[in-house]
């Protein structure tokens, strides 16, 4: 990183909590929220899935309307609800579900009658999910939808960070959104990737991933910024490293190269060793192949004594949302001392080198690290600093 | 940045020297009808271009990819660089929609237990650019962008980034629109026959330094000294406080990402091509192409030696 960058707000919204106080407790007491299992109309099949409980989230445009609550979030946090003269404020976010015309009635009403209502496509067409969130925040900064799939919330921090570094503005929303939709649901139970219970990762009995629904937002902003406003916060983004597999379209690597790179570059942006982190906060899916190759990867550059959690166990795989959150939920381990509970993890698989935390564990180091694989063999990580009073 | 290949596919078929004998045609723009119950004259990319051999790899790849992996081939021809410091940006507005629809049409007729895995996968944005990492073995950061405004020009803005920041010593940065009869039928209704839709797929190979051109994306109103190209037509959007650039639309069709089909034209003009509406020739500099979007505006700017 050429400047310091800091997280100076933070907004989080899934099946965990509505917010970051009720994300804590959740956390803290290790409670896994109530799935649901008929949330998606039309499903042949059940599977558990993580919704948002909170209320006044309507089920139109849900996925900018769960963006725009942790953006408002991460605003009051960041002291931001009211922008200073000349601010740039940027906005970076990705989805996967609110990126595609992709509305089903519209669709079957347009096979059946040929006159559909063009409601969906007006409200496609008012903007993409970070146009949409510029315009209700009323900035004129850079403005980017990232569509890089389940690495998207991660690759929008890489955006952001190359955003504030060559000065484009001065700080920038950053993170995902994702709401359940049929379309994923469907897609990924034709690739027998989804848990018919509730997913484990890294467990040696995990059948596959459940999906879940929310948005957590960040506030990046150069140091330089934040002290000027009197609003700086001791948590940094120290690297970004991002690499391709360059082999499937939805396989990961077999031995998990592209990971690996990214972490390795993520690691060397932030000007830090394998031993300085603390903690990963694992993409960890619960789907066989993922956990598997993921944590062969973490084994070989942080050692098979590496601490680990996914936390998707408490909200499902949020898709495009996933980076965001996780993001999120790193910096506030940072912030907060201690690192959440892999939930679901029982035995440890043969196949993977380590067992991911399963009790809430106090933080040692001052470095985490936040990963995400996705589709297309995209592969992104991002290192996040505590930085102790007086360094 | 310097750019250093150029990659196209559209209405006047696949490379750089097909757009060139279609930007010097007349007759050259034949909009084909296009949709289910209302025909809408589309400037859709002739399907010969789908039979090149260098897809084969990728036969069942949908229509999207295709394009993207073709113009992003021609665009890295003669690239030299280390395959984990090559960046990929693909910029779209509405992504594999056609193929989106696919899967919804198979949902709709034979339910989730035998939708297609494979339909699935290459309807999410991120496939294209994975194809094109995949055939070129490239190992750095790819990036997949969706936004209605300025699609191609955020994506531009970034290439700078990454190669000004060090993070990639060459980016293929390109953008991809394809047209579905779903989305036709939206269109005639909602615009009549305003607009002539255009689809296709252009990629630029930068570099940090060379012996390119040098490109950059800024947001002032343009000089209008300059050679200035006209995107905002396509877009919709007029212009009040300035005479128009000259426009492609014509040739392009209505294409959000139709700024990267007007940079593919500016290399023709620098490389001293005169083409059918241009009275300008290659010494003018710099190129400008200048796209509105509401109040809003970005302008790619070419400052070019003169050949």
């Amino acid at each position: 990183m050429r400047g310091k960058v800091i997280l100076s707000g933070l907004g989080v919204l899934t099946a965990a909590g509505d917010d970051i106080a009720s994300s804590l407790v959740t956390f803290q007491g290790m409670v896994r929220p109530p799935v649901v299992n008929h949330s998606l109309e039309g499903l042949e099949q059940t599977f558990p899935m993580f919704a948002v409980q909170g209320k006044g989230i309507p089920d139109v445009d849900r996925t900018y309307h769960l963006a725009l609550r942790a953006t408002r979030q991460a605003l009051v946090d960041a002291g931001l609800e009211q922008m200073p003269p000349g601010f740039r404020l940027g906005v970076c976010v990705g989805t996967t579900v609110a990126c595609q015309l992709n509305d089903i009635p519209f669709y079957r009403s347009y096979r059946e009658t040929g006159q559909p209502p063009l409601e969906p496509v007006y409200r496609f067409l008012l903007g993409s999910l970070a146009e949409r969130l510029a315009d209700a925040v009323g900035t004129e900064g850079p403005v980017m939808t990232v569509v890089n799939a389940c690495s998207s919330g991660t690759d929008a921090v890489g955006v952001a960070c190359s955003w504030l570094n060559a000065n484009l503005c001065d700080a920038v929303i950053v993170g995902g959104a994702d709401e359940l939709s049929k379309i994923p649901s469907s897609g990924f139970w034709s690739l027998s990737v989804k848990s018919p219970a509730l997913c484990k990762p890294f467990d040696r009995d995990r059948q596959g991933l459940n999906l879940g629904e929310g948005a957590g937002i960040a506030i990046l902003e150069r140091k330089a910024s934040a002290i000027q406003r009197g609003r700086s916060t001791n948590l940094e983004v120290a690297g970004f490293g991002a690499a391709a597999d360059g082999y499937h379209l939805t396989a990961p690597h077999p031995e998990g190269f592209g990971i690996e790179l990214a972490i390795r570059a993520a690691l060397a942006d932030a000007g830090i060793q394998p031993e300085q982190i603390d903690f990963v906060n694992a993409h960890g899916t619960a789907t066989r192949e993922n956990d598997r190759i993921e944590g062969h990867a973490l084994a070989r550059v942080f050692g098979s004594s590496v601490r680990v959690v996914s936390t998707k166990g408490y909200t499902g795989h949020t898709l495009g949302a996933a980076g965001g959150v996780e993001l999120v939920f790193t910096a506030l381990a940072l912030r907060e001392g201690w690192i959440p509970a892999n939930m679901g993890f029982e035995n440890q698989d043969e196949q993977i080198p380590f067992s991911p935390l399963t009790a809430v564990t106090p933080l040692v180091r001052d470095y985490a690290i936040s990963t995400s694989l996705a589709f297309g063999g995209n592969n992104a990580a991002v290192v996040l600093h505590r930085v102790k009073e007086g360094a | 940045m310097k750019l250093s290949g150029v990659g196209v596919v559209c209405a006047g078929g696949a490379g750089v020297d097909a757009l060139k004998v279609y930007l010097k045609n007349p007759d050259a723009p034949k909009p084909m009808p296009m949709g289910n119950k209302e025909l809408l004259p589309v400037l859709q990319i002739p399907s010969e271009v789908f039979k090149n051999p260098l897809l084969a790899p990728v036969r069942r790849a949908d229509r999207f990819s295709k394009m993207t992996l073709l113009a992003a081939l021609e665009a890295w021809q003669g690239a030299e660089a280390d395959l984990s410091r090559v960046g990929i940006i693909l910029a779209s507005a509405c992504g594999p929609h056609a193929t989106v629809f696919k899967f919804v049409n198979d949902l709709l007729d034979f339910g989730e237990s035998k939708s297609s895995p494979t339909v699935f996968s290459q309807s999410v944005h991120a496939a294209a650019a994975s194809m094109i990492a995949s055939t070129i073995q490239s190992h750095g950061p790819v990036l997949n962008l969706a936004d209605l405004a300025f699609p191609f020009e955020s994506a531009l803005t970034l290439a700078d980034a990454w190669l000004e920041e060090g993070r990639c010593d060459v980016v293929l940065v390109g953008a991809t629109e394809e047209m579905s009869d779903v989305y036709v039928h939206a269109i005639s209704r909602m615009w009549g026959n305003r607009f002539v839709p255009g689809e296709g797929s252009f990629f630029f190979r930068l570099e940090r330094d060379g012996t390119g051109p040098s490109l950059r994306v800024q947001h002032t109103i343009p000089d209008t000294a300059s050679c200035l190209l006209e995107n905002s037509e396509a877009l919709g959007g007029a212009s009040e406080d300035r005479a128009p650039g000259t426009s492609f639309v014509r040739h392009s069709g209505s294409l959000r990402i139709g700024g990267a089909f007007l940079l593919a034209v500016a290399e023709l003009i620098r490389r001293g091509e005169r083409l059918v509406g241009m009275t300008e020739t290659g010494t003018v500099s710099p190129i400008q192409i200048v796209s509105t979007c509401g109040k809003r505006q970005r302008v790619i700017v070419m400052e070019k030696d003169i050949l």
